[in-house]
């Protein structure tokens, strides 16, 4: 029999499902062989009130291992990570969603109820709807990162996070030995062409396509930086690379932060305007400057804006 | 006194939801819901944002079809920024989203649906997945994860990120592709086409003959569908086309995608966060009742076959074909989901090889020129969930005032909802249900690949 | 200059009044000023109130 095993999403987008299924081949004799997979609502039929649907307690199967994809944004998810908890001897938090918000922690730079509210009163929704609020589970006030929550031993980000990764996770816990993770940021793993900043005293918008000459080796490319395009490399967490390049990078592409900040609690909005006054780069240049922490705004990052008051004299 | 059945979560699909049995006194099922457990607010969180950012933002909102998202998404920003992409950008983004078709429907029929049909809807929970596919058929699910994986890495190769993609930008795409890249994505996709068709006829011959009975009861109900076909001869597209809404009888209106309002209502219920879209142009309102639905039409892979009046590559043709001659037009029964979804199935793997076949998709041409502005854009794809709607107002610096969103799956949630309380009435009698009865219910919502 | 107004900025893009920074240039011969500036900014800072609104115990 193999490690009994427990796998949970909350706000998540189901991508870390489909980037632990791209782990392949190798994938095949991990889930029959070296874990017993008990519960897994996208691969397998647990169900939480009883097989019958009678129960009144939302109850997951005891496990050696957890696995939590996605973020914490209702009251559903907050239980089911808290039994999870419970359950499980030793709990990972999979994805950026998990690790730092990710994505939807968007919304925690926005009025959340005024938002609610908007979504219901769009061109084509019937006119006079509102927020359903019956057997649904009722928001959170903010998106919160698991470890926010409850106890998490081990972090493993990325949107999504990369199948090699996730695969020493699972390896090494077998093995009872500590993952071979990558520290650094997603510079230190890019091959791109670096010869100095030049002239580069502003970044700019992705609206033209880098500098590049079809077919030629990556390592080939000047640095996108350099190029002149905001990209998040220095302030982000490595773990992207595949085939010798960060993802995006490979893609002619700049990066946008999906491990999260290189340091577990960095700041990436902070550390980029860091790293562009530095460099003499005008901060003013960035266009959005908040989405900077798109896939970090949970830990009390991201906050709605709030207006200037009055003065008082 | 009556109880209810709460089946949550409901699995082996990609979303959050439960199922809710309301049974009477008698045992008899008064009535059934499937609730949607879910909000995120994307439409609200991308205000703000740079317009060019917003497609690799919103893919977030599916981690089994970002490509969909991506592309609807980067389509509305070129129609806020008034740009048209070169025919060879517009081509290579067609490439990945078929492409991502391709991987879809591998995974959803053999890993999600398949364990139903292969190991029967009776078997334990325990074995009844992919993990008891793999151990009662070792050869068939080895064969499936290569396909899957080769599917996924071709593209994740290709495009830097099969999941959650970035190559695809406003304009056109982010790299062009070379002939090396080319042959290798033509030898990977004519294997995964003779996988197709093999899948294909193995789905007929082993699991669709051996469940006709349930085919024709379960889940079944009648509406109207949605989907996409070519401006010319109304043959199935996937990436571009003119949308058609059908009627339960067969006859059918066509719109443009900037018309969409016009003819497409969202309805909202206090019980579930989706919105369920609706017909609002048939001006008959909105009712899920069995027996007499008002508004309500279904998209995906079904409602697609039988939108389209034919389908422009060889093998795909032949299918369609057979499905028609067996099943008629407009053919109403849910679990053919599954077998339109094989159909599709072959369809993208001919649509990649002839894409790929395109002497100019490798031009280095593969972005226009764009300036970022004021102005409203409407971006539709067909998701393998259904038709995909994204409408992007922005301001004159390019980012986002406004934002509205029908996603694939919601056109799906009243029919779904129709489907559950079809299939628990029909199955569940005097208070007798078991869990491979349960399972079934879920079976008519599994069809929906929600 | 250029750096406080950075600061200020920053400020906003993280959720916080851009009023919590303030900067007073007050040289050694100025105690009224310096007093004048520190009433000032303690009457604005407890105008604000507590930072971590978004921070509330959940619902």
């Amino acid at each position: 029999m193999g490690v009994t095993t427990a796998l949970e999403w909350l706000g998540s987008c189901s991508g870390c499902e489909i980037a632990i299924l791209n782990i392949g081949e190798d994938l095949v004799p991990i889930i029959t062989e070296a874990l017993d997979i008990v519960h897994a609502p996208v691969l397998m039929d647990h169900k939480y009130f009883g097989q019958c649907g009678e129960g009144v307690t939302l109850t997951i199967p005891e496990a050696v291992v957890g696995i939590v994809t996605g973020g914490v944004s209702n009251h559903e998810h907050l239980e089911v990570l808290e039994e999870m908890r419970a359950k499980c001897q030793v709990l990972i938090a999979l994805g950026t969603c998990a690790t730092h918000g990710g994505i939807p922690a968007l919304m925690n730079g926005q009025n959340r109820q005024q938002s609610w509210e908007e979504i219901f009163q769009t061109i084509t929704t019937d006119p006079g709807s509102t927020i359903p609020t019956i057997e649904v589970p009722a928001p959170l006030d903010r998106v919160y990162a698991c470890d926010e929550k409850v106890k998490i031993d081990m972090q493993l980000p990325g949107c999504p996070p990369n199948p090699e990764l996730i695969a020493e996770v699972i390896v090494s816990l077998l093995e009872g030995r500590p993952p071979v993770l990558p520290g650094k940021s997603v510079c230190d793993t890019c091959p791109t062409k670096r010869e100095g900043k030049g002239a580069v005293d502003k970044v700019k918008r992705f609206i033209t396509n880098a500098e590049l000459t079809a077919g030629e080796p990556i390592d080939q490319m000047r640095c996108l930086l350099e190029q002149g395009y905001m990209c998040m490399g220095p302030v982000t967490a490595a773990g992207c690379a595949k085939r010798g390049a960060p993802s995006c990078i490979s893609a002619r592409v700049p990066c946008r932060g999906c491990f999260g900040p290189v340091r577990k609690d960095g700041n990436q909005l902070l550390d980029m305007m860091n790293a562009l006054a530095s460099n003499g780069i005008d901060y003013k240049s960035v266009v959005d400057r908040r989405s900077i922490l798109r896939f970090s705004g949970a830990h009390g990052q991201l906050r709605p804006v709030k207006k200037q008051v009055e003065k008082e004299d | 006194m009556g109880k209810v059945l709460n089946i949550a979560p409901v699995s082996r699909i990609e979303g959050h939801a439960k199922i809710a049995i309301h049974l009477g006194d008698d045992g008899n099922v008064e009535d059934a819901f499937l609730h949607i457990q879910s909000l995120r607010g994307f439409e609200k969180f991308i205000e703000g944002r740079p317009a060019e950012e917003v497609p690799r933002i919103v893919n977030r909102i599916c981690g089994i079809c970002p490509w969909m998202h991506h592309l609807a998404s980067n389509k509305a920003v070129d129609g806020a920024f008034g740009v048209t992409p070169t025919p060879t950008g517009h081509k290579l983004r067609e490439m990945c989203q078929v492409m991502a078709h391709i991987n879809d429907k591998i995974l959803h029929f053999f890993f999600l649906a398949a364990p139903d049909f292969v190991l029967g809807p009776n078997a334990d929970y325990s074995v009844r997945n992919v993990i008891g596919v793999v151990k009662a058929a070792p050869e068939l699910a080895t064969q499936v994860v290569k396909m899957r994986q080769l599917g996924q890495m071709m593209l994740d190769k290709f495009a830097g990120k099969a999941i959650h993609p970035i190559a695809g930008v406003v304009g056109g795409f982010a790299k062009p592709m070379v002939e090396e890249e080319r042959q290798e994505l033509l030898t990977g996709t004519r294997t995964l086409l003779d996988f197709a068709s093999f899948a294909l006829d193995y789905a007929i011959t082993n699991v669709f003959s051996k469940y006709m009975d349930a085919i024709g009861e379960l889940g079944v109900i009648n509406t109207g569908f949605l989907g996409t076909v070519d401006r010319q001869d109304g043959s199935l597209r996937l990436y571009d086309g003119v949308q058609r809404l059908m009627k339960a009888d067969g006859s059918f209106v066509e719109f443009e995608g900037r018309d969409y309002a016009d003819y497409l209502g969202e309805h909202v219920e206090p019980w579930g966060y989706s919105k369920m879209p609706y017909a609002k142009s048939w001006d008959e309102g909105f009712d899920m009742t069995l027996a007499e639905p008002k508004g309500i039409y279904r998209a995906n892979t079904l409602a697609r076959l039988n939108v389209c009046e034919k389908i422009s590559t060889p093998r795909a043709q032949a299918a369609l074909e057979a499905f028609r001659a067996a099943f008629g037009r407009p053919a109403q029964q849910t679990l053919l989901y599954h077998y339109a979804r094989l159909i599709e199935l072959v369809y993208a793997c001919e649509r990649t090889i002839e894409l790929l076949e395109w002497e100019g998709i490798t031009d280095t041409d593969v972005r226009a020129k764009v300036t970022p502005q004021a102005g409203r854009g409407i971006g539709i794809v067909e998701a393998p969930r259904g038709t995909l709607i994204h409408d992007y107002t922005t301001d004159d610096n390019g980012c986002i005032t406004k934002a509205n969103l029908i996603v694939g799956t919601t056109h799906n949630i009243a029919p779904m909802n129709m489907s559950v309380k079809q299939a628990a009435t029909s199955l569940i009698k005097d208070g007798v249900y078991n869990e491979g009865l349960l399972n079934q219910v879920e079976m008519a919502v599994r069809a929906y690949d929600p | 200059m250029a750096r406080s107004n950075m600061v200020v900025e920053l400020l906003e893009d993280f959720g916080y009044e851009a009023d919590r920074f303030n900067l007073t240039w007050v040289s050694s011969a100025e105690p009224d000023k310096f007093v004048e500036a520190v009433k000032k900014m303690t009457a604005r800072v407890k105008q604000l109130g507590p930072v971590n609104g978004q921070d509330a115990t959940v619902a």
